[in-house]
């Protein structure tokens, strides 16, 4: 078995290998290899595969009880300063590295039937490729700077994947957005790794947890300090997983390809940062008050994303803002010590959401048939309805995904999602209670998405729908209208909504959605496995999964060892969180199934919380307003200083150096008389200045 | 007594490279005689620069010579002083290799002018050696009386003539000054013409303090400041520039400078001790002077030979920067400077010369749209203009770096500042030439330009121009880069030097010495930093000018 830890390196370069490789095709053969689809997606998928098995291979040899693997190499060296290189092979990141190499193979494969029309195909296959070895990269990590090197590769992926569709102006907005945001957080890290250096001259992440206790206990460095740089190296994670205040990014994110949001924006990268604080695990687990940090803002981002996600009619977006929300509870797990539950839940819902998002994906793919490529249709979720006649194996699989997310034992996320809120009741009450409530508010808001979509009758061929998202979209681009910068969709006005204004398209389009091809939906159905099944390695009653992933330094003993007790709490923890997701799926049966309940006149009636819900917190407009006017205002302000004043005085000293050149350069006046005069009065005007001074 | 003893007892040993370019005259001017105006002209250049590399290999081995101090103490061979000869026979070759085509073209003859021409590298490598007023003075007039004829060489042009008459009375008064000084410095010192002991016996005799002795420093300085052509004694320089035959220019500008130069420290540092923060004073007003006149009135010019008068007399201006500080690095930044001033200034006369022998021009509008018709002249002018206005990786930044490096060093910050804002303006009428030569579309071309006619190399004169201006470029373009042997070979010729290591004070002299390698090794990491950093931002300076 040594040998595969030996070439373990291999599983984030094959990709790369793979990116590489085409890549360059594309560049000089450009034409050609955009041709050569099926080879290159076959090639990528392929290199996927084998990575995927070498990481099956070292992870069985992770279960089996092999020692953790390290191997390392001196990158740079200057004085006493060394960098090493390397990767890591633990339980942890032999996890990962199957999480990652999964989905992304399911991903890879769906691909082939979502983007089969796409020109930019095979490109498509070749950022897939750098993004899983990146990511793979990233978990194989054996010290910080090695991770902010994969960390950052990883959101240029991401960047370069949501702005596939660059000639979408939403979609270059939205990489941008992500890129930006992101930019905040990994100022943050770098600052923390940086200050971690500093304090404790190591980047090894065990290291670093060991010297800042002792430098702490013995203080050499303040306590707050050593808070200051825990917390800023969490807001790495606060961007990279959607975590408040820096989750704006996310929901955007979703203009990207929906593979994409299935790999990246819900299954792995948006993991990295829970990945991450489970790394700094060490580090964090020393300092409560970094610990409490970590623990609320997931508290409240899964609150957040939660009431966001009620009322957004957007399917993916609706996705995007229970991602938010299942990060909340995966940080939260973190934030309390629960480290094993963090990363379970990290597992679970890296299968059901990936499975979701194909799903959403699927669902957009057979409306794009009816309504036309034109995302603000295709992926509304009030065009849809009675998908479940048309697409009953996407119907099926998203209900195991819904009810994995729910909480309904006994599929995967009910197992987690306990685990953490029971490990929450056991630190605060208060912290339980938000991640309670947030349960039933997913349940509710899941199950409105599952009813809207595929239950009731179809309306995707219904026109006061249609316009009616129309008149919404118009109003949405008529508040965007601030005062001030110059808005290039101001001049698109007059034609918006892109394709749909080709009249003759949309009498090609059929009248009922069509099932998705099978490369489409065999990952689906593969997903459907583990979302329904995973979840039993951890439950309580023999907790495989705590038995193998816990912190360092834990003495973890199975659960069915520790008696009764537990047990019967586990029961009572249970029983709550299923009946309140009872409750919330109740009233989306009321609301959305049986219409017994109008949402409508519900909305009506909380006017104040709804729209504080539908315009998500008002946080993009507050940023608008607070950061980016007001960076701009004050750009435009330097500006106004450098065209002035710094303008200014260059102009003037060009001016008078030119001016007196002009006046000096009749000095030389050709007369040699004068000449001579010059020079005896420079002498003379010498000795006295020098005689008198 | 026979003639070797005699030559033994007058250590006349050092004089050997100005032998050989006294006898490499002779033979010019003899061989002209026998052979014939038309004849010798194949070939009398090329004896010249053989006897000029000739004499340059000869200093090579006067180096490490153990007693410099000959004809009985008349002349110092020190290891300053090679350096200076060097780089004045260095810039009388390269005159030579530029001036054939010119001078034929010219119809004049060559013989002649090679012969005068000599004669001035003869007077310039004595006085960078001289050690006493009389052989300072002497040598100080065969390079002022040979210049002067070399002025008005092209004697059908009245331009030229003119400018000879200029320079001749302007020189005539500037050397009377001189003459002055120095017999105020004979009568002070009680009947002392050595330098080396004119400042002991002024201060025995109790004048330390006295005005006469800051009269004669002052008058002095005027016939070295017309020399070096420093601003207020630079008057004659753009008159003269403009009409003398340009090759004579081209001298003027370095080799007869560089002479100009080394008098300088010699006659400041050994003969006015007493007086030093006088003469620092005198010095630092006309470096002031002299890099912002020079500079801010180069702007304004129209006609190349002007542009470069005024540039050089900026350029000068830095240089002095270098002799006021008084440390081991100031000087030898000097001397560096010069030595790269050699190869840029001297690159640039040629590529004008050539351009000149094309058009018949040296207006600077008419340069639009070179590029088009002669790339090599573009490259080689930009690439020299550029590294006279200190633009990295260029030689010139690099002497620019090392002289306010040292001064920076020394504490001289209003002056290093003020080289450094003259830089920056100096830096714009470069460029301009070169926006203007590089830029300019087709139908922007001057009229010259347009009837620019192919350039024929096999003309008689032309490919010694070729040679001259392919290792200006190279020179210019690598002596930055791989600057350490120039480097090394300043600052020897600084710590080897007994009278200024004296003047800084002997206790300094082996402490300088192990400093000396680690300012360059400091200097060299300095230099690749800024040139990388500079580099990058260079485009966008170039934009806006």
């Amino acid at each position: 078995m040594e040998f595969i830890y030996q070439y373990a390196w291999l599983i984030p370069v094959l990709p790369l290998a793979g990116a590489m490789l085409v890549g360059l095709g594309l560049i000089t053969f450009g034409k050609d290899i955009n041709r050569l689809r099926s080879v290159n997606s076959v090639f990528i998928v392929s290199l996927i595969g084998a990575a995927m098995t070498f990481a099956f291979g070292l992870f069985w040899s992770q279960l089996q009880g092999h020692a953790p693997y390290t191997r390392s190499f001196e990158w740079a060296a200057a004085g006493d300063f060394h960098l090493t290189m390397g990767y890591v092979i633990d339980p942890l990141s032999s996890l990962m590295l199957v999480i990652v190499t999964t989905v992304a193979l399911l991903v890879m494969i769906y691909t082939d039937g979502y983007m089969a029309h796409d020109p930019g195909y095979v490109r498509f296959y070749a950022y897939l490729s750098l993004f899983s070895s990146s990511m793979l990269g990233l978990v194989i990590s054996p010290n910080l700077v090695q991770v902010y090197i994969f960390w950052e590769l990883v959101g240029m992926c991401s960047y370069l994947l949501i702005g596939f569709w660059y000639d979408r102006k939403a979609a270059a907005d939205a990489c941008q957005k992500a890129f930006v945001t992101n930019r905040v957080g990994d100022f943050g890290l770098l600052l923390g790794i940086l200050g971690l250096y500093w304090a404790t001259r190591s980047f090894d992440f065990g290291m670093i947890g060991e010297r800042l206790q002792d430098l702490v206990a013995t203080g050499s460095i303040s306590g707050f300090l050593a808070a200051l740089f825990a917390i800023l190296v969490f807001l790495g994670p606060v961007a990279k997983s959607a975590q408040f205040p820096l989750h704006v990014w996310l929901p955007d994110a979703m203009e990207g390809p929906t593979p994409i949001s299935a790999l990246i924006h819900a299954a792995t990268m948006v993991a990295a940062g829970v990945f991450l604080i489970a790394r700094m695990f060490p580090v964090f687990e020393g300092i409560p008050a970094a610990m409490s940090v970590i623990a609320w803002t997931g508290a409240f981002t899964a609150f957040l994303g939660a009431t966001i996600a009620i009322t957004q009619n957007d399917i993916k977006k609706g996705l995007a803002y229970s991602t938010m929300s299942q990060l909340g509870y995966m940080v939260m797990a973190m934030g309390v010590g629960a480290y094993s539950a963090g990363l379970f839940h990290l597992m679970t819902h890296a299968y059901f959401k990936a499975m979701l998002f194909l799903g959403s994906g699927s669902v957009i793919h057979g409306m794009e048939s009816v309504v036309g490529h034109d995302p603000a249709y295709a992926q509304d979720m009030r065009m849809m309805g009675g998908l479940r006649k048309y697409m009953p194996m996407t119907a099926i699989t998203f209900l195991i995904g819904t009810l994995a997310i729910s909480g309904i034992p006994p599929f995967a996320g009910f197992w987690s999602k306990d685990e953490i809120l029971s490990s929450a009741f056991a630190a605060n009450p208060l912290l339980w209670l938000i991640g309670y409530g947030t349960a039933g508010v997913t349940a509710f808001y899941m199950f409105r998405m599952y009813f809207s979509t595929f239950e009731g009758k179809f309306r995707g061929t219904d026109a006061n729908v249609k316009q009616t998202i129309r008149n919404e979209q118009l109003q949405n681009m008529g508040l965007a209208f601030g005062p001030g910068a110059m808005d290039p969709r101001e001049l698109t006005m007059d034609a918006p909504l892109g394709e749909t204004v080709d009249p003759g398209q949309d009498e090609h389009h059929a009248h009922e959605p069509h099932e998705s091809p099978l490369t489409m939906t065999l990952p689906l159905l593969i997903l459907a496995i583990p979302s329904t099944l995973i979840g039993l390695v951890g439950t309580p009653f023999a907790n495989y999964f705590e038995a193998f992933i816990h912190a360092p330094g834990e003495v973890v003993q199975l659960a069915s060892e520790a008696g009764q007790e537990t047990l019967s709490e586990f029961y009572v923890m249970a029983g709550s969180s299923v009946g309140i997701s009872l409750i919330g799926i109740s009233l989306a049966v009321l609301m959305y199934l049986s219409r017994k309940l109008d949402p409508g006149a519900i909305a009506a009636k909380i006017p104040f919380f709804y729209r504080l819900s539908k315009n998500k917190w008002y946080f993009d407009e507050f940023y608008d307003q607070f950061f980016v006017q007001g960076s701009r205002r004050l750009a435009r302000q330097v500006l106004e200083v450098d065209s002035k004043v710094v303008d200014g005085v260059v102009n003037l000293a060009g001016l008078v150096t030119l001016l007196t050149g002009e006046g000096l350069k009749y000095l030389e006046n050709g007369r040699a008389q004068f000449y001579a005069l010059i020079i005896f009065v420079a002498v003379l005007g010498l000795v006295i200045f020098s005689g008198v001074s | 007594m026979d003639f070797a003893s005699l030559a033994v007892q007058l250590n006349a040993g050092t004089i050997v490279p100005e032998a050989i370019v006294l006898i490499t005259l002779m033979t010019v001017v003899v061989s002209d005689l026998i052979i014939g105006r038309q004849a010798s002209a194949q070939w009398t250049p090329y004896i010249a620069i053989a006897g000029l590399l000739a004499s340059v290999v000869a200093l090579f081995y006067q180096w490490d010579v153990a007693n410099p101090i000959s004809f009985i103490g008349e002349f110092n061979g020190d290891a300053l002083s090679v350096v200076f000869r060097g780089i004045i026979a260095l810039s009388a070759a390269t005159t030579i290799l530029m001036s054939i085509r010119y001078v034929i073209q010219s119809g004049t003859s060559l013989a002649e002018f090679i012969t005068i021409l000599l004669t001035a590298t003869l007077g310039g490598m004595f006085l960078s050696g001289s050690d006493e007023l009389v052989a300072v003075y002497v040598s100080l007039e065969t390079l002022s009386i040979s210049s002067y004829l070399l002025t008005g060489y092209t004697k059908r042009d009245p331009r030229s003539n003119e400018a000879a008459l200029k320079y001749l009375l302007i020189g005539a008064s500037s050397s009377a000054i001189f003459l002055y000084g120095a017999s105020l410095l004979y009568g002070l010192s009680g009947g002392e013409t050595r330098l080396s002991t004119i400042s002991a016996s002024i201060a025995s005799a109790g004048l330390a303090q006295s005005i006469g002795l800051v009269i004669a420093l002052v008058f002095a300085i005027a016939g070295i400041a017309f020399k070096i052509a420093a601003v207020p004694f630079h008057q004659w320089t753009p008159d003269v520039y403009e009409g003398s035959p340009t090759p004579v220019v081209a001298f003027l500008s370095v080799g007869s400078k560089a002479a100009g130069f080394a008098l300088a420290i010699r006659l400041l540092v050994t003969a006015f001790p007493l007086v030093s923060e006088q003469w620092q004073l005198v010095m630092t007003t006309l470096a002031i002077l002299s890099m912002v006149l020079g500079n801010v009135v180069a702007l304004a010019q129209t006609s190349m030979k002007r542009l470069l008068a005024y540039s050089s007399i900026g350029q000068a201006g830095f240089v002095m920067i270098g002799l006021i500080l008084g440390t081991d690095a100031g000087y030898s930044s000097m001397v560096f400077y010069l030595m790269v001033y050699l190869f840029m200034n001297l690159g640039a006369f040629t590529c004008i010369i050539l351009f000149t022998l094309r058009t018949g021009t040296d207006q600077i509008s008419e340069y639009a749209g070179l590029y088009q018709k002669d790339p090599l002249l573009t490259l080689a002018l930009s690439v020299c203009l550029l590294s006279l206005g200190g633009i990295p990786p260029l030689a010139g930044f690099f002497g620019k770096l090392y002289l306010f490096w040292a001064g920076w060093q020394a504490g001289a910050y209003p002056l290093v500042i003020l080289g450094l804002v003259t830089s920056v303006i100096s830096i714009y009428y470069y460029i301009r030439v070169v926006k203007m030569m590089v830029v300019k579309e087709p139908q922007e071309m001057s009229d010259s330009v347009k009837n620019y006619p192919p350039t024929d190399w096999t003309l008689p004169g032309m490919r010694p121009l070729q040679v001259g201006l392919v290792s200006a470029l190279i020179a210019t373009s690598l002596a930055g880069i791989f600057s350490n042997p120039l480097f090394t070979l300043a600052n020897d010729s600084v710590l080897k030097t007994p009278m200024l290591q004296q003047a800084l004070g002997r206790s300094k002299a082996p402490i300088a010495k192990q400093m000396a390698p680690t300012i360059s090794q400091q200097l060299s990491l300095q230099i690749t930093e800024v040139s990388t950093k500079k580099a990058v931002s260079l485009p966008k300076s170039m934009v806006h000018s």
